[in-house]
């Protein structure tokens, strides 16, 4: 049987419920629930449908109807507990569909190294594709849906609550929590969250990690920054992987967890730099040595920078 | 039960017992003075002459136990009901 | 008239345990405290379950020598005590105060500490401590009750307890009015700086309720929970469960807190008590008088219904108390009652009684810091009638949150009501 961190549920404004899961740590993700009048609408289904237990109790206990589930983007954190609203309209992005349509083809093993702790667990685990597509709801309390190309992955969807100004992320946004953006775009991403910032939320609820506002958004926007100069730096100048990673400045995002990700997200800006990958072509590099578990130099690099940090 | 009524048994259990009540971590002498070292105050006597009756099987009266304002005095009364029970 | 009364340091144990940090954290996680007491303490009465902090150790925070002398609920005041002062930024030395040259001798003698107050509300007093030298009694003679018997039992113990060990020298209360018990030391302690009594004063409550006998006395009067769980306003909602623990605050004048560098949290910016004049068991069931608590202290912060952004009830679960509290709410409130947020945070671990008012204001203070309401647990469905916008469940965020209004009220017919400002230095300073 497996186990997962703690979940918190807060209404993060009247009718919004935030459901924040242990600190966002790799494997497990925060979902939310939009409620009005009795209907609600379900935004991500986190890993397995077993850790949808309480957001599920919550929308009984309120009586409400689940009227659909929205998978703000393809990752398997997001929409593994699809299964759990069997029935309902799931909806997405078609490119978001496509990505799935695609996963759901990948071998269980794949999962079984990329989540060790849930080891064993994909096996039983039934993919259920969106049937949907975004124009076809209506997002409840005056929500709005905004559609990202080419950010975190090919495409990403937020939810926006003009009038209480809450924004509902997804994995747009990481507090506390290094980014991940081994299926996207730094370049993007950085617009994206340009755009976000600009709406000034009041709140944010991130995709990974703890609720937040626009600060957040800004210190994760500043990260990205600062590994895609870095990774411009390194191409022009010809530094090695190492050298890089010792000279960035991770601001803030420094004692955020899940710190060996800055490693891959500097990777993703080289790639991007050497025109390797771009809006059109996100295709993900075969992962470094370093995942499959070799000591490598990149992952030592990592350590040795954190010291360094500490030390400071 | 205690029988070696000698002065230095019934110092020895005397200082063990104040140590214990006031926790003190400090060297307790027979000068120590109950009230202005260890701050010992009308109720703790009330408690400690009840001990001392108890591991000494004996009666003090209050007036007696209020009297005592060192570790030796309180030797004293002891060594000297001893004796005879003092009412 | 206009220098405000502000609270500047907290300290509190509720029966997750020590500390405002725990406390927050778990009514975050609207974790329960309300778990099954010991067997063999609750076998002859029907509510068998309560808010206990189970892990306590007297000797982890107190040393032997003072933790023997005092009843369960005179260490949980003395510990908040020190707690809130320090979270004041003060110590023991910083109580005293210059005294002129020409003051009388006893003021001399004082120190300036005959300007730092207490005030305590507590329900039983020390009855952990009177059943255990009455069983000594009966069972072994005179002898064998313990000398600190006087001492630790009386309600007033506390007050007695910190004014020694902190050397307070100014004016002091302890009051005994049921659930409202604190509700009245935080309203004194509010006046006596208002009126020129004190400079500082410690305010609180504390309560230690699980001994037999007061679980018995409970019991008679017919008010206890039998079905093992605390709801108040839910359909279900059958009656009290108790809670230990105890909170202090620290209040001062405005202008002495400003000059001295001291973290505000909020204003107590209006209070007010009334009396039903009803029954000695029953709550009047129209609340009116309970309502003219509550406009009497908006009066008194000069605001209006509109402007009160959360209000923190007293939630007995008594089914007739729940009702007359909505009755209550209704008619201070007017049009805005149906919209401001009402959230019982005690749901979570139990009534503290005498303790409630302090340890509910002591929420509303990190509510504020934080600006998310704690839930009100176990509340699924709200009882027939009881129309209020609940904050039910899960903790809610609030965009507004800068005027919250604690009630409280007791048996025979107290009623309290309280008001927290946020504090800004540019609007008050």
């Amino acid at each position: 049987m497996i186990t997962w961190p703690r979940q918190q549920m807060q209404e993060v404004g009247e009718g919004i419920l935030a459901i924040c899961h242990g600190r966002g740590e790799a494997g497990v993700s925060n979902a939310a629930c939009v409620f009005e009048q009795g209907h609600a609408l379900v935004v991500d289904t986190m890993t397995f449908p077993e850790m949808t237990k309480g957001m599920v109790g919550e929308i009984a206990h309120r009586n409400a109807r689940v009227d659909a589930v929205l998978n703000t983007h393809h990752h398997i954190d997001h929409i593994g507990g699809n299964q759990a609203f069997a029935g309902t309209p799931i909806v997405a992005h078609q490119e978001t569909t496509r990505q799935l349509e695609q996963m759901a083809r990948l071998p269980d093993t794949f999962y079984d190294r990329v989540l060790p702790q849930f080891c064993g667990r994909f096996t039983d685990l039934q993919i259920q594709l969106p049937d949907t597509s975004l124009g076809q709801i209506a997002v409840p309390l005056g929500g709005e849906l905004l559609v990202f190309r080419a950010a975190h992955t090919p495409a990403d969807v937020a939810v926006w609550f003009p009038k209480t100004r809450i924004l509902l992320a997804g994995d747009l946004s990481f507090i506390g929590v290094t980014p991940m953006t081994a299926h996207g775009l730094l370049s993007g991403w950085i617009q994206a969250l340009d755009t976000l910032i600009d709406l000034n939320p009041a709140v944010v609820v991130p995709g990974h990690g703890h609720v937040g506002s626009t600060q957040d958004l800004i210190d994760l926007r500043t990260y990205l920054t600062s590994i895609f100069t870095m990774g411009k730096i390194a191409v022009n100048e010809n530094l090695t992987r190492a050298d890089a990673l010792n000279a960035l400045d991770l601001g803030p995002v420094a004692d955020w967890i899940e710190t060996e990700r800055t490693g891959l997200n500097l990777d993703r800006a080289i790639a991007e730099v050497r025109g390797e990958i771009d809006r059109d072509n996100l295709v993900s590099l075969p992962p470094p040595a370093s995942t499959t578990g070799n000591t490598s130099t990149f992952l030592s690099d990592q350590r040795t920078q954190q010291r360094k940090l500490g030390e400071g | 039960m205690f029988t070696q009524f000698t002065y230095q048994n019934v110092f020895e259990a005397i200082v063990e017992t104040i140590t214990e009540m006031v926790g003190t971590k400090s060297t307790l002498l027979a000068e120590t003075r109950l009230d202005d070292d260890l701050a010992m105050d009308s109720l703790e006597m009330v408690e400690l002459g009840v001990i001392l009756e108890r591991k000494f099987a004996m009666k003090f009266s209050l007036a007696q136990i209020r009297s005592c304002a060192t570790l030796e005095d309180i030797l004293t009364i002891v060594l000297e009901s001893k004796q005879g029970v003092m009412v | 008239m206009d220098d405000p009364i502000v609270i500047t340091g907290i300290g509190v144990i509720t029966p997750y345990g020590l500390g405002p940090h725990l406390l927050w954290e778990k009514l975050m996680a609207s974790e329960s405290a309300i778990y099954a007491l010991p067997p063999e303490e609750v076998s002859h009465v029907q509510c068998r379950v309560g808010g206990q902090f189970s892990a306590f150790e007297a000797e982890n925070f107190l040393s032997a020598r003072v933790a023997r002398k005092l009843d369960r609920f005179s260490q949980f005041g003395l510990i908040t005590a020190q707690e809130a002062l320090s979270n004041a930024g003060l110590t023991t030395e910083d109580l005293g105060h210059p005294v002129a040259d020409d003051a009388p001798n006893w003021e001399k003698a004082a120190q300036g500490r005959d300007q730092v107050g207490i005030m305590v509300g507590n329900n039983l007093g020390g009855w952990e401590f009177a059943e255990r030298e009455l069983r000594h009694l009966w069972q072994k003679g005179p002898r064998e009750v313990s000398p600190y018997m006087a001492t630790a039992w009386f309600p007033a113990a506390i007050q007695g307890t910190i004014s020694i060990h902190l050397g307070i020298k100014g004016i002091g209360r302890t009051f005994l009015c049921d659930r409202a018990s604190s509700a009245y030391a935080l309203t004194h302690a509010a006046n006596c700086l208002r009126r020129g009594y004190a400079s500082l004063m410690f305010a609180a409550g504390a309560e230690a309720p699980f001994s037999p006998y007061a679980a018995l006395c409970y019991q008679t009067t017919q008010l206890m929970s039998q079905h093992q769980v605390y709801r108040p306003f839910d359909q279900e909602h059958d009656g009290l469960v108790a809670g230990e623990g105890a909170a202090f605050v620290i209040m001062e004048r405005a202008s002495d807190a400003i000059q001295r560098g001291a973290h505000i949290y909020a204003e107590l910016a209006g209070w007010a008590t009334t009396h039903d004049g009803y029954s000695f068991t029953d709550a009047a069931p129209d609340g009116e008088r309970y309502a003219l608590a509550i406009t009497r202290a908006m009066k008194n912060a000069s605001l209006s219904p509109e402007q009160i952004d959360c209000i923190f009830a007293a939630g007995s679960a008594i089914p007739a108390e729940d009702a007359s509290e909505v009755c209550a709410i209704h008619q201070a409130m007017g049009s805005a009652a149906k919209h401001i947020p009402v959230s019982i945070p005690k749901s979570a671990f139990g009534n503290l009684f005498g303790a409630a008012t302090s340890v509910d204001l002591t929420i509303a203070l990190l509510a504020l810091q934080h600006k998310v309401i704690p839930p009100t647990l176990h509340l699924k469905q709200p009882a027939p009638g009881s129309d209020l916008n609940f904050v039910a469940r899960v903790p809610r965020q609030a965009d507004q949150l800068d005027n919250i209004a604690v009630l409280a009220r007791g048996l025979g017919g107290t009623n309290a009501c309280l008001i927290l400002k946020r504090w800004s230095r540019s609007t008050n300073s």
